[in-house]
Protein backbone atom coordinates (compact mmCIF):
# COMPACT_ATOMS: atom_id res chain seq x y z
CA UNK A 1 0.00 0.00 0.00
CA UNK A 2 1.55 3.23 -0.94
CA UNK A 3 0.96 6.95 0.48
CA UNK A 4 -1.27 7.57 -1.83
CA UNK A 5 -3.49 4.95 -0.71
CA UNK A 6 -2.51 5.35 2.67
CA UNK A 7 -4.06 8.68 3.40
CA UNK A 8 -7.19 7.62 0.77
CA UNK A 9 -7.95 5.10 3.42
CA UNK A 10 -6.97 6.72 6.23
CA UNK A 11 -10.21 6.83 8.08
CA UNK A 12 -10.58 3.31 7.74
CA UNK A 13 -7.11 2.28 8.69
CA UNK A 14 -7.58 4.24 12.00
CA UNK A 15 -10.82 2.93 12.90
CA UNK A 16 -8.55 -0.57 12.28
CA UNK A 17 -6.24 0.15 14.47
CA UNK A 18 -8.81 1.41 17.24
CA UNK A 19 -10.75 -1.31 16.83
CA UNK A 20 -7.62 -3.86 17.65
CA UNK A 21 -7.47 -2.45 21.30
CA UNK A 22 -10.91 -4.05 22.33
CA UNK A 23 -11.41 -8.44 22.60
CA UNK A 24 -12.89 -10.00 19.87
CA UNK A 25 -16.10 -10.50 20.70
CA UNK A 26 -16.54 -6.91 21.49
CA UNK A 27 -14.69 -5.90 17.97
CA UNK A 28 -17.55 -5.80 15.48
CA UNK A 29 -20.01 -3.44 18.21
CA UNK A 30 -16.84 -0.78 18.48
CA UNK A 31 -16.25 -0.75 14.93
CA UNK A 32 -20.53 -0.07 14.14
CA UNK A 33 -19.77 2.42 17.03
CA UNK A 34 -16.84 4.13 15.56
CA UNK A 35 -18.53 4.37 12.76
CA UNK A 36 -21.75 6.34 14.16
CA UNK A 37 -19.16 8.33 16.43
CA UNK A 38 -17.47 9.56 13.36
CA UNK A 39 -20.58 10.45 10.89
CA UNK A 40 -22.16 12.58 14.39
CA UNK A 41 -19.29 13.97 14.80
CA UNK A 42 -17.78 15.12 10.92
CA UNK A 43 -21.52 15.78 9.99
CA UNK A 44 -22.36 17.97 13.70
CA UNK A 45 -19.38 20.06 13.10
CA UNK A 46 -20.05 20.54 9.16
CA UNK A 47 -23.07 21.66 10.41
CA UNK A 48 -21.78 24.13 12.92
CA UNK A 49 -19.30 25.13 9.69
CA UNK A 50 -22.23 25.71 7.37
CA UNK A 51 -24.30 27.98 9.88
CA UNK A 52 -21.31 30.18 9.73
CA UNK A 53 -20.93 30.11 5.66
CA UNK A 54 -24.40 30.57 5.51
CA UNK A 55 -24.65 33.95 8.22
CA UNK A 56 -21.38 35.20 6.43
CA UNK A 57 -22.83 34.11 2.79
CA UNK A 58 -25.96 35.85 3.20
CA UNK A 59 -24.31 39.13 4.69
CA UNK A 60 -22.18 39.31 1.66
CA UNK A 61 -25.40 38.94 -0.36
CA UNK A 62 -27.31 41.64 1.65
CA UNK A 63 -24.20 43.74 1.54
CA UNK A 64 -23.38 43.66 5.45
CA UNK A 65 -20.33 41.87 7.24
CA UNK A 66 -22.34 39.18 8.75
CA UNK A 67 -20.96 37.51 12.18
CA UNK A 68 -17.94 39.47 12.96
CA UNK A 69 -17.05 39.84 16.52
CA UNK A 70 -16.32 36.62 17.87
CA UNK A 71 -13.17 35.09 17.28
CA UNK A 72 -10.99 36.40 14.22
CA UNK A 73 -13.23 37.52 11.47
CA UNK A 74 -16.31 36.27 13.15
CA UNK A 75 -15.02 32.09 12.84
CA UNK A 76 -16.06 31.28 16.35
CA UNK A 77 -19.78 32.17 15.90
CA UNK A 78 -20.75 28.79 15.59
CA UNK A 79 -19.66 28.01 19.50
CA UNK A 80 -20.97 31.25 20.64
CA UNK A 81 -24.51 30.24 19.28
CA UNK A 82 -24.10 26.61 20.58
CA UNK A 83 -23.32 27.94 24.18
CA UNK A 84 -26.06 30.51 24.12
CA UNK A 85 -28.57 27.59 22.88
CA UNK A 86 -27.25 25.23 25.93
CA UNK A 87 -27.91 27.69 28.44
CA UNK A 88 -31.11 29.05 27.41
CA UNK A 89 -34.17 27.95 29.35
CA UNK A 90 -36.72 25.09 27.73
CA UNK A 91 -39.78 26.57 27.54
CA UNK A 92 -42.83 24.16 27.31
CA UNK A 93 -46.11 25.40 26.44
CA UNK A 94 -49.20 25.15 29.55
CA UNK A 95 -51.44 23.08 27.04
CA UNK A 96 -48.98 21.49 25.12
CA UNK A 97 -49.00 17.94 24.97
CA UNK A 98 -46.05 17.24 26.98
CA UNK A 99 -44.75 13.71 25.82
CA UNK A 100 -45.46 14.82 22.32
CA UNK A 101 -43.64 17.98 22.81
CA UNK A 102 -40.81 16.16 24.17
CA UNK A 103 -40.25 12.93 21.52
CA UNK A 104 -40.62 15.50 18.45
CA UNK A 105 -37.23 16.76 17.95
CA UNK A 106 -35.61 13.43 19.24
CA UNK A 107 -37.55 11.54 16.61
CA UNK A 108 -36.46 14.42 14.07
CA UNK A 109 -33.11 13.80 14.89
CA UNK A 110 -32.47 10.11 14.93
CA UNK A 111 -33.50 9.64 11.45
CA UNK A 112 -31.62 13.06 9.71
CA UNK A 113 -28.56 11.06 11.26
CA UNK A 114 -29.62 7.24 10.44
CA UNK A 115 -29.47 8.01 6.80
CA UNK A 116 -25.90 8.95 6.87
CA UNK A 117 -25.27 5.58 7.16
CA UNK A 118 -25.91 4.65 3.71
CA UNK A 119 -23.74 7.55 1.93
CA UNK A 120 -20.74 6.58 0.31
CA UNK A 121 -17.39 8.97 1.75
CA UNK A 122 -14.94 7.22 0.39
CA UNK A 123 -13.59 4.39 -1.39
CA UNK A 124 -14.52 1.67 1.00
CA UNK A 125 -15.91 4.50 3.51
CA UNK A 126 -19.05 3.43 4.12
CA UNK A 127 -21.20 2.59 7.83
CA UNK A 128 -23.06 0.64 6.36
CA UNK A 129 -23.11 -1.11 2.70
CA UNK A 130 -26.61 -2.69 2.06
CA UNK A 131 -28.34 -4.25 -0.74
CA UNK A 132 -31.16 -1.60 -0.38
CA UNK A 133 -28.79 1.91 0.15
CA UNK A 134 -31.36 3.68 -2.07
CA UNK A 135 -34.43 2.66 -0.14
CA UNK A 136 -33.12 2.79 3.17
CA UNK A 137 -32.39 6.34 2.55
CA UNK A 138 -35.74 6.99 1.30
CA UNK A 139 -37.89 4.74 3.87
CA UNK A 140 -36.07 6.25 6.71
CA UNK A 141 -36.46 10.14 5.33
CA UNK A 142 -39.91 9.61 4.90
CA UNK A 143 -40.08 9.10 8.87
CA UNK A 144 -39.55 12.95 9.67
CA UNK A 145 -42.78 14.04 8.54
CA UNK A 146 -44.34 12.36 11.47
CA UNK A 147 -42.00 13.98 14.08
CA UNK A 148 -43.01 17.52 12.34
CA UNK A 149 -46.12 16.47 12.96
CA UNK A 150 -45.40 15.90 16.33
CA UNK A 151 -43.81 18.74 17.20
CA UNK A 152 -46.89 21.13 15.35
CA UNK A 153 -49.90 19.26 17.67
CA UNK A 154 -47.76 18.66 20.53
CA UNK A 155 -47.05 22.10 21.00
CA UNK A 156 -50.89 23.25 20.83
CA UNK A 157 -50.73 26.37 19.22
CA UNK A 158 -52.39 27.12 15.76
CA UNK A 159 -49.36 28.57 14.00
CA UNK A 160 -47.77 25.35 14.79
CA UNK A 161 -50.07 23.07 13.30
CA UNK A 162 -50.46 25.19 10.41
CA UNK A 163 -46.75 25.10 9.68
CA UNK A 164 -46.51 21.72 10.60
CA UNK A 165 -49.33 20.67 8.15
CA UNK A 166 -47.68 23.20 5.42
CA UNK A 167 -44.67 21.07 5.92
CA UNK A 168 -46.33 17.72 5.92
CA UNK A 169 -48.09 18.26 2.38
CA UNK A 170 -45.17 20.07 0.99
CA UNK A 171 -42.64 17.06 1.53
CA UNK A 172 -45.14 14.45 0.54
CA UNK A 173 -45.61 16.12 -2.80
CA UNK A 174 -42.25 16.85 -3.41
CA UNK A 175 -41.33 13.39 -2.02
CA UNK A 176 -42.65 11.86 -4.92
CA UNK A 177 -40.74 13.48 -7.91
CA UNK A 178 -37.79 13.05 -6.06
CA UNK A 179 -37.95 9.26 -5.47
CA UNK A 180 -38.83 9.06 -9.35
CA UNK A 181 -35.56 10.97 -10.09
CA UNK A 182 -33.51 8.44 -8.40
CA UNK A 183 -35.58 5.54 -9.93
CA UNK A 184 -34.02 6.67 -13.27
CA UNK A 185 -30.46 5.79 -11.79
CA UNK A 186 -31.98 2.72 -10.61
CA UNK A 187 -32.86 1.71 -13.83
CA UNK A 188 -29.61 2.49 -15.40
CA UNK A 189 -27.59 0.43 -12.75
CA UNK A 190 -30.00 -2.11 -11.95
CA UNK A 191 -29.19 -1.77 -8.14
CA UNK A 192 -30.03 -0.10 -4.63
CA UNK A 193 -26.44 -0.46 -3.56
CA UNK A 194 -25.03 3.16 -3.29
CA UNK A 195 -21.38 1.66 -3.39
CA UNK A 196 -22.27 -0.01 -6.81
CA UNK A 197 -24.19 2.93 -7.82
CA UNK A 198 -21.28 4.96 -7.70
CA UNK A 199 -18.86 2.38 -9.11
CA UNK A 200 -20.57 2.63 -12.31
CA UNK A 201 -19.66 6.16 -12.39
CA UNK A 202 -15.95 5.15 -12.70
CA UNK A 203 -13.75 6.77 -15.26
CA UNK A 204 -13.83 10.23 -14.89
CA UNK A 205 -16.69 13.35 -15.22
CA UNK A 206 -18.44 11.77 -18.80
CA UNK A 207 -19.00 8.41 -16.87
CA UNK A 208 -21.31 10.60 -14.14
CA UNK A 209 -24.59 10.17 -14.77
CA UNK A 210 -25.15 13.73 -15.10
CA UNK A 211 -23.80 13.43 -18.35
CA UNK A 212 -26.64 11.96 -19.99
CA UNK A 213 -29.85 13.63 -21.13
CA UNK A 214 -32.09 11.34 -18.14
CA UNK A 215 -29.41 12.04 -15.45
CA UNK A 216 -29.36 15.46 -16.08
CA UNK A 217 -33.04 16.49 -16.12
CA UNK A 218 -33.25 13.61 -12.94
CA UNK A 219 -30.54 16.02 -10.77
CA UNK A 220 -32.01 18.87 -11.26
CA UNK A 221 -35.58 17.84 -10.54
CA UNK A 222 -34.07 16.14 -7.34
CA UNK A 223 -32.20 19.28 -6.67
CA UNK A 224 -35.60 21.37 -6.60
CA UNK A 225 -36.97 18.39 -4.33
CA UNK A 226 -34.29 18.21 -1.99
CA UNK A 227 -34.46 22.41 -1.68
CA UNK A 228 -38.44 21.59 -1.08
CA UNK A 229 -37.67 18.41 1.08
CA UNK A 230 -35.50 19.96 3.84
CA UNK A 231 -37.51 22.90 4.12
CA UNK A 232 -34.96 25.63 2.38
CA UNK A 233 -35.63 28.79 0.86
CA UNK A 234 -37.48 29.24 -1.62
CA UNK A 235 -39.85 26.06 -0.39
CA UNK A 236 -39.64 27.45 2.98
CA UNK A 237 -43.56 28.05 3.58
CA UNK A 238 -43.50 25.93 7.05
CA UNK A 239 -41.44 28.41 8.70
CA UNK A 240 -42.50 31.55 7.05
CA UNK A 241 -41.60 34.13 9.94
CA UNK A 242 -43.99 36.96 8.82
CA UNK A 243 -47.33 34.95 8.48
CA UNK A 244 -46.95 31.88 10.75
CA UNK A 245 -43.69 33.00 12.77
CA UNK A 246 -41.49 29.87 12.20
CA UNK A 247 -44.25 27.28 12.28
CA UNK A 248 -43.45 24.18 14.39
CA UNK A 249 -40.72 25.57 15.66
CA UNK A 250 -42.70 28.58 17.58
CA UNK A 251 -43.33 26.64 20.61
CA UNK A 252 -39.45 25.34 20.67
CA UNK A 253 -36.47 27.03 22.52
CA UNK A 254 -33.11 26.16 24.02
CA UNK A 255 -31.56 22.97 23.03
CA UNK A 256 -34.73 21.58 21.56
CA UNK A 257 -34.69 24.14 18.88
CA UNK A 258 -31.10 23.70 18.67
CA UNK A 259 -31.82 20.17 17.76
CA UNK A 260 -34.25 21.19 15.28
CA UNK A 261 -31.93 23.34 13.57
CA UNK A 262 -29.37 20.94 13.08
CA UNK A 263 -31.64 18.34 11.86
CA UNK A 264 -32.48 20.79 8.70
CA UNK A 265 -29.31 21.24 8.13
CA UNK A 266 -28.42 17.47 8.40
CA UNK A 267 -31.19 16.87 6.21
CA UNK A 268 -29.86 19.19 3.30
CA UNK A 269 -26.63 17.60 3.51
CA UNK A 270 -27.62 13.88 3.52
CA UNK A 271 -29.98 15.08 0.84
CA UNK A 272 -27.09 16.90 -1.61
CA UNK A 273 -24.78 13.19 -0.50
CA UNK A 274 -27.30 11.64 -2.12
CA UNK A 275 -27.27 13.51 -5.08
CA UNK A 276 -23.78 13.14 -5.38
CA UNK A 277 -23.70 9.96 -5.45
CA UNK A 278 -26.49 9.27 -7.64
CA UNK A 279 -25.85 11.49 -10.25
CA UNK A 280 -22.17 13.06 -9.82
CA UNK A 281 -20.11 10.47 -9.34
CA UNK A 282 -20.16 10.04 -5.51
CA UNK A 283 -16.31 10.13 -4.22
CA UNK A 284 -14.94 9.53 -7.76
CA UNK A 285 -12.37 12.51 -9.24
CA UNK A 286 -13.65 14.63 -12.43
CA UNK A 287 -10.28 13.42 -13.72
CA UNK A 288 -8.31 10.21 -13.73
CA UNK A 289 -5.73 12.17 -13.62
CA UNK A 290 -6.55 13.58 -10.29
CA UNK A 291 -7.32 10.39 -8.36
CA UNK A 292 -4.21 10.92 -6.22
CA UNK A 293 -6.56 13.37 -4.14
CA UNK A 294 -8.39 11.52 -1.31
CA UNK A 295 -11.36 10.10 -2.49
CA UNK A 296 -13.54 11.63 0.65
CA UNK A 297 -12.07 14.54 -0.01
CA UNK A 298 -13.52 14.99 -3.60
CA UNK A 299 -16.81 13.90 -1.63
CA UNK A 300 -16.59 16.91 0.75
CA UNK A 301 -15.75 19.35 -1.46
CA UNK A 302 -18.92 18.42 -3.67
CA UNK A 303 -20.79 18.44 -0.56
CA UNK A 304 -19.58 21.87 0.25
CA UNK A 305 -20.66 23.02 -3.17
CA UNK A 306 -24.38 21.77 -2.70
CA UNK A 307 -23.79 23.96 0.58
CA UNK A 308 -22.96 27.29 -0.69
CA UNK A 309 -25.46 26.24 -3.62
CA UNK A 310 -28.07 25.98 -0.86
CA UNK A 311 -26.76 29.76 0.47
CA UNK A 312 -26.55 31.18 -2.89
CA UNK A 313 -30.63 30.23 -3.71
CA UNK A 314 -31.59 31.07 -0.33
CA UNK A 315 -29.74 34.45 -0.84
CA UNK A 316 -31.48 34.98 -4.17
CA UNK A 317 -34.98 33.94 -4.54
CA UNK A 318 -37.75 34.97 -3.69
CA UNK A 319 -40.73 32.44 -1.07
CA UNK A 320 -42.73 30.81 -3.47
CA UNK A 321 -46.64 30.85 -2.56
CA UNK A 322 -48.48 28.17 -1.44
CA UNK A 323 -50.64 27.16 -4.74
CA UNK A 324 -46.95 28.11 -6.77
CA UNK A 325 -45.92 25.54 -4.74
CA UNK A 326 -48.33 22.63 -5.56
CA UNK A 327 -48.43 23.34 -9.03
CA UNK A 328 -44.46 22.97 -9.00
CA UNK A 329 -44.65 19.75 -7.27
CA UNK A 330 -47.81 18.13 -8.86
CA UNK A 331 -48.29 19.78 -12.12
CA UNK A 332 -44.65 20.46 -13.35
CA UNK A 333 -41.97 18.08 -11.93
CA UNK A 334 -43.81 14.80 -12.02
CA UNK A 335 -44.93 14.81 -15.35
CA UNK A 336 -41.46 16.06 -16.15
CA UNK A 337 -40.32 12.94 -13.87
CA UNK A 338 -42.24 10.36 -15.52
CA UNK A 339 -41.15 10.75 -18.95
CA UNK A 340 -37.81 10.81 -17.97
CA UNK A 341 -37.80 7.38 -16.80
CA UNK A 342 -39.24 6.56 -20.07
CA UNK A 343 -35.95 8.38 -21.39
CA UNK A 344 -33.48 6.61 -18.78
CA UNK A 345 -35.55 3.15 -20.04
CA UNK A 346 -34.46 4.19 -23.73
CA UNK A 347 -31.41 4.50 -22.72
CA UNK A 348 -30.88 1.25 -21.15
CA UNK A 349 -32.38 -0.23 -24.45
CA UNK A 350 -31.18 1.59 -27.03
CA UNK A 351 -27.54 3.16 -28.21
CA UNK A 352 -26.51 7.08 -27.25
CA UNK A 353 -26.34 7.84 -30.71
CA UNK A 354 -30.41 7.46 -30.59
CA UNK A 355 -31.10 8.04 -26.82
CA UNK A 356 -29.26 11.54 -27.26
CA UNK A 357 -31.64 13.21 -30.32
CA UNK A 358 -34.71 11.58 -28.88
CA UNK A 359 -34.21 12.76 -25.74
CA UNK A 360 -33.94 16.29 -26.42
CA UNK A 361 -36.75 16.25 -28.89
CA UNK A 362 -38.62 14.99 -26.15
CA UNK A 363 -37.44 16.86 -22.99
CA UNK A 364 -37.04 20.04 -24.80
CA UNK A 365 -40.53 21.06 -25.55
CA UNK A 366 -42.01 19.30 -22.73
CA UNK A 367 -40.16 21.64 -20.07
CA UNK A 368 -40.71 24.50 -21.99
CA UNK A 369 -44.32 23.71 -23.55
CA UNK A 370 -45.23 22.43 -19.86
CA UNK A 371 -43.55 25.84 -18.47
CA UNK A 372 -45.54 28.01 -20.68
CA UNK A 373 -49.08 26.18 -19.52
CA UNK A 374 -48.29 26.47 -16.31
CA UNK A 375 -47.58 30.36 -16.38
CA UNK A 376 -50.98 30.55 -18.70
CA UNK A 377 -52.68 29.41 -15.92
CA UNK A 378 -51.50 32.27 -13.18
CA UNK A 379 -54.27 34.80 -12.19
CA UNK A 380 -53.63 37.81 -14.61
CA UNK A 381 -53.88 41.17 -13.35
CA UNK A 382 -51.44 42.86 -15.55
CA UNK A 383 -48.30 44.04 -14.00
CA UNK A 384 -48.05 44.84 -10.55
CA UNK A 385 -47.12 48.14 -9.42
CA UNK A 386 -45.65 49.10 -6.16
CA UNK A 387 -46.99 52.20 -4.98
CA UNK A 388 -44.53 53.46 -1.96
CA UNK A 389 -46.22 55.34 1.14
CA UNK A 390 -46.21 58.44 1.37
CA UNK B 1 -37.25 -16.93 21.38
CA UNK B 2 -34.19 -14.60 21.20
CA UNK B 3 -34.38 -10.93 23.45
CA UNK B 4 -34.61 -8.61 20.29
CA UNK B 5 -37.62 -10.95 18.98
CA UNK B 6 -39.14 -10.39 22.40
CA UNK B 7 -38.63 -6.65 22.38
CA UNK B 8 -39.81 -6.15 18.56
CA UNK B 9 -43.28 -7.82 20.13
CA UNK B 10 -44.03 -6.44 23.21
CA UNK B 11 -43.66 -2.58 20.91
CA UNK B 12 -45.97 -4.18 18.23
CA UNK B 13 -48.62 -5.60 21.01
CA UNK B 14 -48.72 -2.26 23.32
CA UNK B 15 -48.95 0.23 20.28
CA UNK B 16 -51.08 -1.51 18.79
CA UNK B 17 -53.58 -1.72 21.93
CA UNK B 18 -52.81 1.85 22.79
CA UNK B 19 -54.08 2.86 18.43
CA UNK B 20 -57.43 1.44 19.87
CA UNK B 21 -58.23 2.14 23.12
CA UNK B 22 -56.39 5.68 23.48
CA UNK B 23 -59.15 8.30 23.88
CA UNK B 24 -57.54 11.23 21.64
CA UNK B 25 -57.48 10.40 18.24
CA UNK B 26 -53.93 11.56 17.44
CA UNK B 27 -52.63 9.97 20.07
CA UNK B 28 -54.40 6.48 18.25
CA UNK B 29 -52.71 7.26 14.70
CA UNK B 30 -49.30 8.29 16.43
CA UNK B 31 -49.61 4.40 18.18
CA UNK B 32 -50.86 2.74 15.03
CA UNK B 33 -47.59 4.75 13.56
CA UNK B 34 -45.23 3.28 15.88
CA UNK B 35 -47.33 -0.14 15.10
CA UNK B 36 -46.35 -0.01 11.46
CA UNK B 37 -42.83 1.31 12.20
CA UNK B 38 -42.19 -2.02 14.87
CA UNK B 39 -43.68 -4.24 12.35
CA UNK B 40 -40.89 -2.88 9.74
CA UNK B 41 -38.94 -3.66 12.38
CA UNK B 42 -39.53 -6.81 12.57
CA UNK B 43 -39.47 -7.73 9.08
CA UNK B 44 -35.96 -6.09 9.15
CA UNK B 45 -34.92 -8.50 12.29
CA UNK B 46 -36.41 -11.05 9.90
CA UNK B 47 -33.54 -10.60 7.31
CA UNK B 48 -37.08 -9.46 4.84
CA UNK B 49 -34.95 -5.95 4.27
CA UNK B 50 -37.22 -5.25 0.90
CA UNK B 51 -40.10 -5.87 2.59
CA UNK B 52 -39.25 -4.55 6.09
CA UNK B 53 -38.01 -1.22 4.23
CA UNK B 54 -41.10 -0.92 1.76
CA UNK B 55 -43.31 -1.30 4.85
CA UNK B 56 -41.90 1.98 6.75
CA UNK B 57 -42.10 3.82 3.39
CA UNK B 58 -45.46 2.77 2.48
CA UNK B 59 -47.17 2.92 5.88
CA UNK B 60 -44.85 5.08 8.69
CA UNK B 61 -44.09 7.19 5.54
CA UNK B 62 -47.72 7.80 3.87
CA UNK B 63 -50.47 5.87 5.45
CA UNK B 64 -49.75 7.52 9.14
CA UNK B 65 -49.89 10.69 7.69
CA UNK B 66 -52.70 9.73 6.20
CA UNK B 67 -54.37 8.51 8.83
CA UNK B 68 -53.10 12.00 10.53
CA UNK B 69 -54.67 14.02 8.12
CA UNK B 70 -57.75 12.22 7.82
CA UNK B 71 -57.82 12.68 11.80
CA UNK B 72 -57.59 16.39 11.41
CA UNK B 73 -59.64 17.11 8.56
CA UNK B 74 -62.75 15.46 8.94
CA UNK B 75 -63.47 16.27 13.06
CA UNK B 76 -62.86 17.72 15.76
CA UNK B 77 -59.63 15.34 17.26
CA UNK B 78 -60.20 16.51 20.61
CA UNK B 79 -63.82 15.66 21.18
CA UNK B 80 -64.97 13.11 24.14
CA UNK B 81 -65.62 9.70 23.24
CA UNK B 82 -69.07 8.41 23.07
CA UNK B 83 -69.49 6.48 26.86
CA UNK B 84 -71.43 3.61 24.99
CA UNK B 85 -70.14 2.52 21.86
CA UNK B 86 -72.32 -0.47 21.51
CA UNK B 87 -75.53 1.95 21.26
CA UNK B 88 -74.04 3.42 18.26
CA UNK B 89 -75.09 2.19 14.84
CA UNK B 90 -71.90 1.73 13.76
CA UNK B 91 -70.70 -0.65 16.38
CA UNK B 92 -72.40 -3.50 14.78
CA UNK B 93 -71.18 -2.90 11.09
CA UNK B 94 -67.65 -2.41 13.01
CA UNK B 95 -68.25 -5.79 14.58
CA UNK B 96 -69.43 -7.67 11.64
CA UNK B 97 -66.20 -6.46 9.68
CA UNK B 98 -64.14 -7.45 12.65
CA UNK B 99 -65.90 -10.81 12.97
CA UNK B 100 -65.46 -10.95 8.57
CA UNK B 101 -61.62 -9.93 8.36
CA UNK B 102 -60.71 -11.98 11.04
CA UNK B 103 -62.80 -15.20 10.08
CA UNK B 104 -61.02 -14.79 6.83
CA UNK B 105 -57.34 -14.59 8.25
CA UNK B 106 -57.83 -17.53 10.66
CA UNK B 107 -59.44 -19.75 7.67
CA UNK B 108 -56.20 -18.53 5.88
CA UNK B 109 -53.94 -19.55 8.90
CA UNK B 110 -55.84 -22.47 9.13
CA UNK B 111 -55.00 -23.96 5.61
CA UNK B 112 -51.29 -23.02 5.50
CA UNK B 113 -48.48 -25.30 5.65
CA UNK B 114 -44.94 -24.50 6.88
CA UNK B 115 -42.66 -25.36 3.91
CA UNK B 116 -40.01 -27.64 4.60
CA UNK B 117 -36.78 -27.10 5.58
CA UNK B 118 -35.29 -24.50 8.47
CA UNK B 119 -33.75 -21.94 5.82
CA UNK B 120 -35.40 -19.30 4.41
CA UNK B 121 -34.56 -18.84 0.45
CA UNK B 122 -32.02 -15.58 0.04
CA UNK B 123 -34.01 -13.59 -2.26
CA UNK B 124 -32.35 -10.90 -4.03
CA UNK B 125 -34.10 -7.30 -5.02
CA UNK B 126 -33.61 -7.83 -8.77
CA UNK B 127 -35.66 -11.27 -8.39
CA UNK B 128 -38.49 -9.41 -6.50
CA UNK B 129 -38.25 -7.07 -9.32
CA UNK B 130 -39.05 -9.72 -11.69
CA UNK B 131 -41.42 -11.32 -9.90
CA UNK B 132 -43.07 -8.77 -9.38
CA UNK B 133 -43.56 -7.12 -13.04
CA UNK B 134 -43.15 -9.98 -15.21
CA UNK B 135 -45.59 -12.39 -14.13
CA UNK B 136 -49.32 -11.19 -15.48
CA UNK B 137 -51.17 -11.97 -12.12
CA UNK B 138 -48.46 -9.65 -10.53
CA UNK B 139 -49.20 -6.83 -12.65
CA UNK B 140 -52.84 -7.43 -12.38
CA UNK B 141 -52.26 -7.31 -8.42
CA UNK B 142 -50.14 -4.05 -8.54
CA UNK B 143 -52.90 -2.04 -11.01
CA UNK B 144 -55.61 -3.11 -8.62
CA UNK B 145 -54.28 -1.79 -5.49
CA UNK B 146 -53.13 1.10 -7.14
CA UNK B 147 -57.14 1.92 -8.24
CA UNK B 148 -57.98 0.63 -4.72
CA UNK B 149 -55.23 3.49 -3.15
CA UNK B 150 -56.67 6.08 -5.83
CA UNK B 151 -60.34 5.52 -4.65
CA UNK B 152 -59.36 5.77 -1.29
CA UNK B 153 -57.71 9.07 -1.63
CA UNK B 154 -61.28 10.71 -3.50
CA UNK B 155 -62.85 9.11 -0.76
CA UNK B 156 -60.89 11.20 1.75
CA UNK B 157 -61.09 13.97 -0.41
CA UNK B 158 -65.14 14.16 -0.52
CA UNK B 159 -64.78 13.48 3.18
CA UNK B 160 -63.28 17.03 4.03
CA UNK B 161 -65.26 18.68 1.16
CA UNK B 162 -66.84 21.92 2.18
CA UNK B 163 -70.54 20.68 1.48
CA UNK B 164 -72.33 22.18 -1.77
CA UNK B 165 -75.82 23.70 -0.07
CA UNK B 166 -74.03 25.96 3.07
CA UNK B 167 -71.95 28.31 2.40
CA UNK B 168 -70.29 27.71 5.90
CA UNK B 169 -68.79 24.51 4.79
CA UNK B 170 -66.66 22.69 6.98
CA UNK B 171 -65.97 18.43 6.78
CA UNK B 172 -69.04 15.99 7.67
Amino acid sequence: MNLVERIDQAPLLLQRWAVGFFPAFLQPWVAMLISAAAIIGVFASLFALSTLAERKGLGRIQNRPGPNRVGPFGMLQPLADGIKMLIKEDIVPLRADKVLHFLAPIALIVPSLLVYSVLPIGRNLVAMQCQLGVLLFFAIGASTELSIFMAGWGSHNKYSILGSIRAIAQMISYELPMVLAAITVILVTSSLDTVKIVEAQAGGFWAWHVCTPWGAIALLTFFICALAESNRAPFDLPEAESELIAGHLTEYSGFKYALFFMAEYLGMMAISGMAITLFLGGWQAPLPMLDFIPSWLWFFGKLAGFVVLFIWIRGTLPRLRADQLMNLAWKFLLPIALLNIGLAGLWVKSSAWIAWPVSILLLVPAVIGLGRLLRGSRPRGGKRIYQYAD
Amino acid sequence: MSIPFLIIASVILASAWAAVSLRNLVHCGLCAALTFLATGTLYLYLNAEFLGLVQLMVYVGAVAVLILFTVLLTRPATEAADPRPTQRPTFWKGALIAITVGGAVAAGLAAYVAPKGSSAPQLSIQEIGRLLTASPQNVLALIIVALLMTAALIGALLLAAPSEEGPKGGGE
